[in-house]
């Protein structure tokens, strides 16, 4: 039996079709969640993430135009929710750019260190990087997502996504480099 | 291929472009350019193995991340079910067609047959609707426990597959000689009477068991009204 394509779920939702916004929930919403989890770091928060983010599309499924995949439009919708909870959680002094910018210290150099392989050293320097370099990083490996997508999904000019993935890497590798893993770039 | 290194531009845009290469998601043109700059530049292939590496540990770690449970599910139901809209006829016509269609132009005579095609189905699937959704139907998106019109069969509730065709819920009605009595309502449930006549609790427990290990059927439970 053929797979329904998400535009086609998208458009039966938009007439109030239940079954295809459960359809397209089944298809997506692991992914949304980590995406969630990954920018919030709170498990109950990224599923409360995932909730909305559905019944969003339940609500404006006419607003999805199919200019890009569905999955590019609910990662958006999930990264303004996301966002939307990180900018409440910060000091009111802080902006948006700034708590993006901020690393995050769950990781400390010193757990770094004690982490065994090269390979979970990799990923507790992967979890220590800043909020906006994680989701870079998460859009373009894990997600699969093109720099046009990207783009769209963090709202930001094509040039600018570029330059945040090089910087995400370079952080990495310093990171790497403070761990005790001289990569030899950049 | 000029034999040069690149210029320290070239190098940095090259570079940039890593990432999306290693994950294929660039573009042909694009794609070309970095496997040529790859070709000239030993420094890049050291970039990519790198680029490589962080790839495959960020697949490790989303994929260590696990899934939500089923509230967030819960949550999102809940919420749709207190705002249901009604789906036009004319919007499940269109559905039906544009699944024709999809299936039609898989076939080896392609588009052309897809608008004939299509008709075809749409005046089956049509006939087939008529036949499973009987005069009994309500008005669409009550709440599935309230009561159905008396009747002499038990009757359970049944939420389809997603992915279910319309035949094969026409088959699954024939095979266990139910009949759709109202639906969809919220939440895609239906009300599907069972049996010709009255029986006992054991028995209709055993029907329940036997819809629910039916593919096509995602949950069924005894309607509360018998």
């Amino acid at each position: 039996m053929a797979v329904e394509s998400d535009d086609r779920l998208i458009a039966r939702i938009r007439s109030g079709d239940n079954p295809a916004l459960q359809a397209l929930y089944a298809r997506h919403h692991v992914k949304v969640f980590r995406f969630a989890l990954r920018l919030l770091r709170n498990e109950q928060t990224a599923e409360d993430v995932v909730s909305e983010v559905f019944i969003d599309v339940w609500r404006n499924a006419a607003s999805f135009e199919g200019r890009s995949e569905a999955s590019t439009w609910l990662l958006a919708i999930a990264r303004n929710k996301a966002y939307s909870i990180l900018r409440k959680k910060q000091e009111e002094h802080l902006d948006e750019q700034e708590a993006a910018e901020i690393e995050d210290a769950a990781d400390n150099p010193e757990v770094i260190m004690q982490k065994k392989t090269k390979g979970d050293l990799l990923r507790a320097c992967l979890s220590r990087l800043s909020v906006e370099q994680r989701e870079v990083i998460d859009l373009v490996y894990y997600h699969e997502k093109s720099v046009e997508e990207v783009a769209l999904i963090v709202g930001a000019p094509v040039g600018t996504v570029k330059t945040r993935m090089f910087h995400a890497r370079k952080r990495l590798s310093e990171l790497a480099q403070a761990a005790g893993i001289d990569r030899g770039w950049p | 291929m000029t034999g040069n290194t690149d210029s320290g531009d070239e190098m940095r845009a090259i570079e940039e472009l890593l990432p999306w290469y290693a994950a294929g998601t660039l573009d042909a043109a694009s794609a070309r350019r970095v496997e040529e700059a790859l070709a000239r530049e030993p420094r890049l292939q050291a970039s990519l193995r790198l680029v490589r590496e962080d790839k495959d540990e960020t697949l490790l770690l989303n994929q260590e991340l696990g899934a939500p449970s089923g509230q967030a599910w819960a949550r999102v139901l809940a919420t749709t079910q207190a705002e249901p809209r009604k789906p036009t006829l004319a919007t499940r016509l269109a559905s039906i067609a544009g699944r024709a269609g999809a299936w039609a132009s898989r076939r080896p005579a392609g588009l052309a047959w897809a608008g004939a095609a299509a008709a075809v189905v749409i005046v089956l699937q049509g006939a087939a609707i008529v036949s499973l959704l009987p005069a009994a139907i309500g008005p669409a998106y009550t709440t599935a426990s309230q009561p159905a019109a008396p009747s002499e069969g038990a009757t359970v509730i049944i939420a389809f597959a997603p992915d279910a065709a319309l035949q094969q819920v026409g088959a699954l009605m024939q095979k266990h000689k139910a009949s759709i009595v109202d639906g969809p309502r919220s939440g895609g449930l239906f009300r599907v009477r069972v049996g010709d006549k009255s029986m006992t609790k054991d028995q209709l427990d055993a029907i329940v068991a036997d819809l629910r290990a039916e593919a096509v059927v995602r949950m069924v439970l005894p309607a509360s009204d018998r």
